[in-house]
């Protein structure tokens, strides 16, 4: 071989070497691919993909209910700790919760509500999605006709919470938006936001089973469509939208509540209280037997039980021990109950604690109250289970007490109320255990919708059938039924007494249960129960082991004005879409 | 010079041109002193100037990318730097050795771990690709020794052949391939030296802190926490259990640590055979204390070997072939936790984030000196419920995590000459494969820390415990496995008539990655350049690319990447004549389209992922998975931008003065960004699109001065870099006032209220909106005049980002002697100093005081405070981002010198030895600008940066 050829040789080897790299290429380096085949067609073309879908948007409900207990980690803060229920572990100006009671709205507060808003609508689109879907997926005729309720039941909810927060939202139909569509709608006004919930309930409660058994246990039944229905009812005609709008402006008016008040939306709300009670499917749980209210302690750690209409499916949990149990327990006492919640339960004879015949003792403050006083709070020396000796031993709240004492406000090591928190907690287990609870923290419990029943009974004059409900309820609370058999309860109370009387027993018998935030609000009692100290209770420790205690005033008094009532839509919303009205007083 | 200083920053002109104009005072200083002192040397030395030195600037060849081009040539903005001016710098990592060398290339410390490579390198206020020998690699595994050159490629035409890779630039090392001249040297150096901390904060005694802590609760209208007693005995420090004062950072940290590093080279030439072979072991200890008790050690321990062959060979007269190999093991020991890494699928950098030294440093910043004792009477950790973690636990008793990156590469270059099958015409194949393992070796635990507890009455003490002691972890994890193929196919041809030439290559490149689970990610690039010159006056350059990338959608893949430049040697033009002062005076320009690949993994595909969260339906909890959407698919494209490039070079007195300047102008377009006018009703996030504009300009400024006689020698050069940005589009939603916006502004601004002085009777505003202020709070501008200050009031207070960057290298050699220093500096950068380190009693209450709270505002000090009043906790209204916050992060730093001296005595070669080199050489020794508690450059939060001294020997064999 000449030089000449062994050149060629090299040339045309390399230019093939070239050639061959270009070519493959073209076929194979480039195609387009992906390592995940999940996407809307084969995730819809799969039922058991089509069902993960869906429990994606159910567990948008943990919101509500968190892990981490109602509302604590997604909101970073309590609903309860924002009322006269208890007051905020965290004393630092840059957390939400201070941020809201002390009126000093900083960047983290704008951040949460704009993370709120997110957080529904990206449910709402979670749901319209699976709405649209629907029907391609191999599903079961009767399992998608059924799915298609649960979702238009869950999306419904996301409305309901995001107009507590804000008012009348934007409702967004069916619509699955895409990076094209237009942003110029303007919000939906409160009726026609009501509207749209209870016509949807409505349209699905007839459909929806009564009840799930098995692995199917937590899905949305026909009760749920109903309490929901009475909720968002009850809501619309409280103070606060049944024409009391706080607005002075015609057009953001109608945004945030009727225009004129109707006294007929209480019959509305009575009857949807009613249609519930008329199901015949729940009770409240009792259990006197064991001890008095023991109903009240245990209906909040079982899974199922015959007053949960809805519950947050959660594995089973030590949420609510880790996050409110005293430091002796190894808990992050997330929240110290205040006086006013104390104060609010009556004895156990049912009578208030400022009435004459109640036989209150306010040097025995802790003595014969209503049983679920014991279940709701920790007191000074009341007991509770220790990891450390395997016993129940007391918690000691006083003032210089170790680990539990009552603690300055500054710092964040312990209660600065005098008390812990103890409600949902099982008391035979603490934080500093390895023990779980297959708790589900009820969202609907049937003892709201009585209590809903008889809020609206009592306004449409109806006031002994409201009592009937509270009898209930202090029955099953393990109150002393009273020579009368009235459980405390006055008879014939005035319409206002009684008014007075239910929501003392909503106070107390919905605690920590995210309801009172919203209740204050509705009623537009803001300037009542809020906007002012809350209290709590300094022990003093004798030589001799008795106490001296007295009540003092809790931080600096609570900001509650006009922008309390709501939350501000987000400045990046108003800002991409002027058609957006922004809500009172922000 | 006022376009660079845009008029919402009035306020810095005058400071900065003030500061500029000191710094330059400075240098000239500098220059003069050094200049009449090697004048006067000069003049009694016999000078005879040597004629390399002549020859040597007009027969110098720049590497660009996969080109050569000599100085005549040259029509891209470039940087230069040879690679023998950074040897001898006692560094782990040669990004730091490349501050203030290169015009428009600023590199920043951001810490001080050895390994951690925690500085950012920018150039023209992008960060460039970093390529070695053409291949993008990761900048830390690269030794100085190795370094032939460095090229920095600026402007679109020296960029435009990385086709989707060019728009933000380019750092080109080149290795050393072979000897300066035939036949071979052998040359060893060992260097060992010390490590001092720069700057820690320094908490304030324990007696104050509690003096201040009163005094905050007072100010909030609370109870005192600490009695007379307690400060009493605190500043006795009689009972050092019960009022313990620790000084955390003396129990961290070390005054210095030691390390050492041994280098063998050796490199030949002939005309079969050229070589570079070199191995390079360095170790250095970090400076963290450590514990007797442990059979291993927590100290950071960085240690690193290299080995390196280049080695090319004439497989016959006209075909050629180079194998160059690369291996580098780095071995990092860390106290505590598994480090993270991050690795760019595009750039090949790895980045590292020390967690474990992270939080060390976190908790020494968070804990104040009584918190706890460090042990308590019956030795146990003390600890307690605010404080549940000890340090001196986090540091000797979590056990410790060992990571080794391995690097690897391999280089096959075959060339053939074609010239006998037609005139001027070659071929040449580049066949490359790198890869990265770290593997991490995590031997970590748990400590219990205890608290002691005397009951008053009995006197008994017992002791509550916190944690539980862990046992000791054994894992092996494999962070990062990586290969990449890179392929490159070449031919060119060159020819010339009369006084013309033409050069012409095309390229094809091909490189294929793998990182972790991913699929590909493939580049294909092909590129032609031409170099067209007439009499060596005029040369015209064009480069055109087209380039893509796989990651991107079909059809978006693929882009032309045109550029094309003009250079005119002036002084070639007959017009020009003969000046003999004058020897180069050159005009260049450029103009061209580059690309910046970001494709995000198939972001163009909608999928779903079942990442979702579960819901556990049942009468007994049975999981159900939750299944979601990803996030809404966008076509992407390449990131665009228009390059301008206009340059000066002259050079006087044969070569003696130089200078260079370089203004550009480009037009970043199709940025990346999420729109501004989005809206959560979409229900999901909004993806990244190709939106965005921003302009970059600036202007950069070289200029040297050197000499050279038989006995003496001496250099000073200086590069000032001015940059301006301005951001033209960023789909910015409608705001209510003009000084909220960012379009129009400069990138990298702080943006925070304007301080407006203490408030000195309570209620007086304005403050922040529903804030109850009370006599030393700040007081803010209402810039829209509503009477509260709130988001409104918002506005640009200051640049994040340097505006003016400096380096001065000066250098002088006398007989043996030599000399060099390399001060390097920015101006026109304000730091935000917010959060623990700075404010008082943060985290919650729970953290330090310092120093600079002495100063706070009290009834007393009202007059000359100089820091507001001390609250507990984060407060609302003070401990907000304002101007209050802002200090001026200008400095100048002499960050590298050297001494060394070299003897050439005939007795050595005797015993073979040419030369034997004695030196010393330090780094960050001098720094003016921070303050006595933060340096400018890393704020000192973290892991202290370090002053290096180091000594050494070479020998030359």
């Amino acid at each position: 071989m000449n030089t000449y050829n062994r050149l060629c040789y090299f040339l045309l080897s390399f230019l093939g070497l070239a050639i061959a790299y270009s070519c493959q290429d073209a076929d194979s380096f480039l195609d387009p691919q992906s390592t995940n085949d999940l996407n809307e067609a084969t995730v819809f073309a799969d039922s058991a993909r089509t069902m993960d879908f869906l429990a994606n948007i159910y567990s948008t409900l943990k919101y509500e209910v968190g892990t981490s207990g109602y509302e604590m980690n997604t909101f970073g803060g309590s609903l309860s700790d924002m009322t006269d229920e208890s007051d905020t572990r965290w004393p630092g100006g840059h957390n939400v919760t201070n941020q809201i009671i002390s009126g000093t709205f900083g960047t983290a507060f704008y951040d949460r509500s704009t993370a709120i808003w997110t957080y529904f609508y990206t449910a709402i689109r979670q749901s319209n999605i699976y709405l649209k879907n629907l029907e391609t997926t191999p599903l079961s005729a009767m399992r998608k006709a059924r799915t298609a309720l649960e979702v238009r039941f869950l999306r419904a909810f996301f409305y309901h919470k995001l107009m507590n927060y804000f008012g009348g939202v934007i409702l967004v139909g069916d619509e699955v938006f895409t990076l094209s569509s237009p942003n110029e709608a303007q919000r939906n006004t409160y009726e026609e936001c009501i509207n749209y919930i209870v016509s949807e309930m409505d349209a699905i409660a007839p459909s929806l089973p009564l009840a799930y058994t098995g692995i199917e246990y937590g899905r949305v039944t026909r009760g749920a469509a109903l309490a929901l229905k009475a909720r968002v009812l009850l809501y619309a005609a409280s103070p606060l939208y049944n024409g009391g709008s706080i607005s002075d402006d015609p057009e953001l008016s109608s945004l945030i509540a009727y225009p004129s008040a109707n006294a007929q939306r209480w019959e509305a709300a009575q009857q949807a209280a009613q249609d519930v009670v008329d199901l015949h499917l729940y009770s409240l749980y009792t259990d006197n037997e064991t001890r008095p209210g023991n109903g009240f302690y245990q209906v909040f750690l079982e899974r199922v039980n015959s007053e949960f209409i809805l519950p947050v499916m959660l594995e089973g949990n030590r949420a609510i021990e880790n996050n409110t149990n005293p430091p002796s327990r190894g808990g992050q006492y997330y929240r110290f109950p205040t006086q006013e919640l104390v104060d609010a339960f009556p004895m156990k004879n049912g009578k208030p604690i400022d009435d004459q015949a109640s036989e209150y003792d306010e040097e025995h403050m802790y003595k014969n109250r209503d049983p679920r006083f014991y279940y709701t709070v920790i007191y000074n020396e009341a007991e509770y289970w220790d990891q450390r000796v395997q016993r129940m031993t007391p918690v000691y709240t006083y003032v210089g007490a170790n680990l539990d004492g009552l603690k300055p406000s500054s710092v964040n090591t312990g209660t600065v109320t005098g008390y812990y928190a103890r409600k949902m907690a099982n008391e035979n287990i603490s934080a500093g255990s390895s023990a779980i609870t297959y708790r589900c923290p009820p969202i609907f419990r049937y003892a709201e919708i009585l209590l809903n029943l008889a809020e609206a009974a009592n306004e449409n004059g109806q006031t002994n059938l409201a009592m009937d409900q509270l009898i209930a309820l202090r029955e099953r609370a393990g109150i002393e039924a009273g020579t009368d058999g009235r459980y405390g309860i006055p008879a014939n109370p005035t319409q206002h007494e009684a008014r007075e009387l239910i929501r003392n027993e909503r106070f107390i018998e919905l605690a920590f249960e995210d309801q009172r935030y919203w209740d204050i609000r509705r009623w537009k009692l803001g300037d009542t129960y809020d906007g002012k100290y809350v209290h709590g209770i300094n022990i003093i420790r004798n030589g001799d082991g008795s106490y001296q205690s007295s009540r003092f005033e809790v931080r600096a008094p609570r900001y509650f004005k006009v922008n309390s009532y709501f939350f501000p839509i987000p400045q990046t919303e108003i800002a991409s879409n002027r058609n957006i009205k922004q809500n009172p007083g922000w | 010079m006022n376009r660079f200083f845009n008029a919402t920053y009035f306020p810095f002109v005058s400071q900065t041109l003030h500061s500029v104009w000191q710094k330059i005072a400075f240098l000239i200083t500098l220059m003069a002193i050094s200049w009449s002192a090697t004048a006067q040397l000069a003049t009694k030395d016999d000078i005879e100037r040597a004629d390399s030195l002549e020859k040597s600037a007009s027969i110098h060849s720049y590497p660009l990318y996969f080109k050569t081009v000599t100085d005549t040539n040259l029509v891209d903005a470039i940087g230069y730097l040879d690679g023998k001016s950074l040897r001898n710098i006692p560094l782990s990592s040669i990004t730091n050795g490349l501050t203030g060398r290169l015009a428009g290339l600023v590199v920043k410390q951001d810490n001080g771990e050895p390994g951690n490579y925690g500085s950012s390198i920018t150039l023209r206020n992008r960060e460039p690709l970093v390529l070695v020998d053409g291949i993008p690699r990761d900048l830390s595994s690269m030794m100085t020794d190795h370094i032939e050159s460095v090229t920095v490629l600026k402007d679109a035409l020296a960029t435009a052949a990385l086709g989707i890779r060019g728009a933000n630039g380019a750092v080109l090392i080149t290795t050393r391939k072979q000897a300066e001249k035939d036949g071979f040297n052998i040359d060893f150096s060992a260097n060992a030296g010390v490590a001092e901390p720069l700057k820690v904060r320094q908490q304030l005694p324990a007696w104050q802190y509690a003096l201040l802590y009163n005094e905050a609760l007072a100010n909030d209208g609370r109870m005192p926490k600490y009695s007379e007693t307690d400060i009493d005995a605190l500043k006795s420090g009689n009972s050092s259990f019960l009022h313990p004062d620790n000084d955390w950072n003396k129990l961290v940290l070390k005054n210095s640590s030691p390390f050492q590093r041994y280098v063998l080279n050796a490199e030949g030439r002939s005309d079969a055979v050229s070589y570079f072979l070199s191995g390079d072991y360095m170790s250095q200890k970090g400076l963290l204390n450590g514990a007797e008790e442990n059979t291993y050690s927590t100290n950071l321990d960085y240690s690193r070997l290299g080995l390196r062959g280049n080695v090319a060979v004439a497989l016959t007269p006209k075909t050629s072939l180079a194998l160059n190999m690369y291996v580098v093991n780095q071995k990092r020991i860390v106290p505590g936790g598994t480090p993270s890494f991050g690795f760019g699928a595009n750039t090949n950098r790895i980045s590292v984030t020390d967690n474990s030294i992270e939080n060390l440093f976190g908790s020494v910043l968070n804990t104040p000196g009584n918190a706890y004792p460090i042990f308590n009477p019956d030795g146990s950790l003390g600890g307690n419920q605010l404080f549940t973690n000890n340090i001196w636990g986090q540091l000797t008793r979590s056990g410790y995590s060992q990571t080794n990156v391995n690097d690897g590469t391999v280089d096959f270059i075959i060339k053939r000459d074609m010239s006998d099958v037609w005139k001027n015409w070659w071929l040449q194949g580049d066949l490359s494969y790198t890869m990265t393992i770290i593997n991490t070796l995590v031997r970590t635990k748990g400590f219990p820390t205890y608290e002691m507890k005397i009951n008053p009455t009995s006197s008994d003490t017992t002791y509550r415990q916190f944690g539980t002691l862990g046992e000791q972890s054994n894992s092996s994890t494999a962070n990062i496995r990586n290969g990449s193929l890179f392929l490159d196919l070449a031919t060119g041809w060159s020819t010339q008539w009369n006084d013309q030439s033409l050069d012409l290559g095309i390229h094809y490149q091909y490189s294929n990655a793998r990182y972790a689970s991913q699929l590909p990610f493939v580049i294909q690039n092909a590129f032609v350049q031409a170099a067209y010159q007439i009499g060596n006056r005029f040369v015209f350059n064009a480069v055109t690319a087209y380039s893509g990338n796989n990651w991107y959608k079909e059809g978006y893949r693929y882009e032309f990447y045109p550029a094309g430049g003009v250079s005119w040697n002036i002084h070639n033009e007959d017009f020009f004549g003969e000046h003999r002062a004058i020897n180069r005076l050159r005009l260049r320009a450029s103009y061209g389209l580059t690309g910046n690949l970001d494709a995000n993994y198939f972001s163009y595909m909608y999928t779903y992922n079942n990442y979702g969260s579960a819901y556990y339906f049942g009468a007994s909890p049975g999981a159900v998975d939750g299944l979601t959407e990803n996030q809404l698919p966008y076509i992407r494209t390449a990131e665009k931008t228009l390059k301008f490039n206009l340059g000066a070079d002259i050079a006087l007195f044969a070569d003696r003065f130089n200078l260079s300047a370089d203004y550009y102008r480009d037009k970043a377009y199709d940025q990346l960004q999420v729109r501004g006018g989005n809206t959560a009703l979409l229900g999901s996030s909004y993806p990244n699109e190709n939106i965005g504009k921003v302009r970059y300009s600036g202007l950069e400024l070289t200029a040297g001065w050197q000499d050279k006689g038989r006995t003496i020698g001496y250099f000073i050069t200086g590069n000032v870099a001015f940059t301006n940005t301005k951001i033209l589009f960023n789909d910015q939603q409608q705001v209510a006032y003009p000084w909220m916006g960012t379009q129009g502004q400069r990138l990298g601004q702080i943006y925070g209220y304007i301080a407006d002085g203490f408030v000195t009777t309570a209620g007086e505003g304005p403050v922040v909106e529903g804030y109850q202020s009370v006599p030393g709070d700040l007081k803010y501008k209402d810039l829209n005049g509503d009477g509260v200050i709130n988001f409104y009031d918002q506005t640009n207070i200051g640049p994040d980002r340097p505006m003016v960057t400096y380096g001065v290298h000066v250098g002088l050699s006398v007989k043996g002697f030599d000399l060099s220093a390399l001060f390097s500096g920015m101006t026109n950068r304000v730091v935000s100093l917010t959060g623990a380190g700075e404010w008082e009693f943060q985290n919650n209450g729970k953290a330090a005081v310092f120093p600079q709270h002495l100063n706070r505002w009290t009834s007393e000090t009202a007059a000359t405070a100089t820091y507001p009043r001390l609250t507990v906790g984060t407060n609302p209204n003070n401990h907000v981002n304002s101007t209050f916050w802002l200090q001026s992060a200008d400095f100048i730093r002499l960050s590298t010198a050297e001494i060394g001296y070299t003897f050439t005595a005939k007795a050595l070669q005797k015993v073979n030895i040419s030369s034997i080199r004695l030196f010393a050489s330090g780094f960050n020794l001098l720094t003016f600008g921070g303050n006595d508690r933060f340096d400018p450059e890393t704020l000192s939060y973290g892991y202290p940066i370090q002053r290096l001294y180091n000594g050494g020997i070479t020998v030359k064999f």
